[in-house]
């Protein structure tokens, strides 16, 4: 059987059936609370800011028109989101270790994996999450978007709201100030198992 | 091409985004540049850095958790919606109320701040006894005899620059 697209699910939730709308968040909803967590760094907050956007989709479906992908409407909502609740949070919070520890998702079988491994990657989470935070507001969610939602250029284009030129600038620039600021941690990361190709 | 435009184009020449001329150009720079294959290498090796920052494993309840707060909102927006459609007329009385009381004062306190305070004494009903008994008794010529007092036209002032 074929499967249902996104806009078919979209167009069932808008004439009433609720379990339409638990089949498109069993498909999205782990993508949206990454892409959250990628903006706070914070796993509880991420599930409560995930579960305000579906909320909004399952309000506004009826108003629903399917103009663009499902999926970039729902990352435009979960991006207004994240940057009003980044904005009310303060720029001057800065999360210590632990709190960054705490915070910070589940990173396998602890058991099997070494330690020192464990601990190297909750630390260099925090220091991505802050050399992340420290870039401009587009460039941020461009390579977000680009990098862990993997998304294309276009999509990434329509989410933010400009030209696919504009997201390659973003992503460039945004990869050059944080080649600078992360280079000192590359040694680190080998040592860690890092990807080198 | 200066190192600046081959940094820009750097980033793309992995993911073959080049066309065949611009990936000949970055090549035959990088060949001669040491900066730019160490920026080259470097930039690389920080995006694979990123990689190490792992997302989280999401809660399998999220769907049930959401439904449940759905119903939840619901049922508090059933409860205030109900409040209202429960008050509605009692409020509506109470403005209608609200603003007869308004008025009132208003309007009260408009007639009040014109009026002056006449008080009438004894002795002005005497006087206004005496007027009208008078009145009554003075004929048409009792009332001319007055006119010795006279004239009575004229304006008070000419009267006193003749006297």
């Amino acid at each position: 059987m074929q499967m249902e697209s996104d806009i078919e699910l979209m167009e069932r939730v808008r004439s009433g059936d609720d379990t339409a709308f638990s089949e498109l968040m069993r498909r999205h909803y782990r993508g949206i609370v990454n892409y959250i967590y990628r903006f706070t760094n914070d796993r509880g907050s991420s599930e409560d800011l995930a579960q305000e956007v579906f909320l909004r989709v399952y309000r506004s479906a009826k108003r629903y028109k399917p103009e663009a992908k499902f999926s970039t409407w729902l990352y435009k909502i979960a991006t207004n989101l994240c940057l009003t609740e980044v904005k009310s949070r303060g720029k001057d919070q800065n999360l210590s270790l632990d709190e960054i520890e705490e915070n910070a998702g589940d990173i396998g079988d602890t058991k099997s994996a070494d330690a020192y491994n464990i601990t190297f990657r909750r630390e260099i989470g925090g220091v991505i999450f802050e050399a992340l935070k420290s870039l401009p507001e587009r460039e941020r969610m461009a390579i977000v978007l680009c990098k862990y939602e993997e998304l294309p250029y276009e999509e990434v284009a329509e989410i933010i709201g400009c030209t696919v030129g504009a997201v390659k600038a973003y992503v460039h620039r945004g990869r050059m100030k944080l080649t600078e600021r992360l280079k000192s941690y590359i040694k680190g990361g080998e040592n860690h198992g890092m990807r080198k190709d | 091409m200066g190192c600046e435009k081959i940094r820009e184009l750097i980033l793309e020449y992995p993911n073959g985004d080049l066309t065949q001329i611009e990936n000949m150009e970055v090549e035959v720079h990088l060949r001669e540049c040491a900066d730019c294959r160490s920026f080259l290498d470097e930039s690389h090796r920080v995006w694979n850095l990123m990689d190490m920052w792992d997302g989280v494993d999401v809660n399998e309840g999220f769907i049930t958790k959401f439904w449940d707060r759905v119903s939840h909102e619901d049922k508090r927006k059933g409860g205030i919606m109900e409040f209202f459609r429960n008050w509605k007329p009692a409020w509506a009385y109470a403005t209608a109320l609200a603003v007869i009381v308004i008025v009132s004062v208003i309007l009260f306190n408009f007639f009040e701040s014109g009026r002056t305070n006449i008080v009438f004494t004894e002795r002005d009903r005497a006087d206004e006894r005496l007027l009208i008994d008078f009145d009554k008794s003075i004929s048409k010529e009792g009332g001319q005899s007055l006119d010795v007092y006279g004239p009575w036209d004229e304006p008070i002032e000419e009267n006193n620059k003749g006297g």
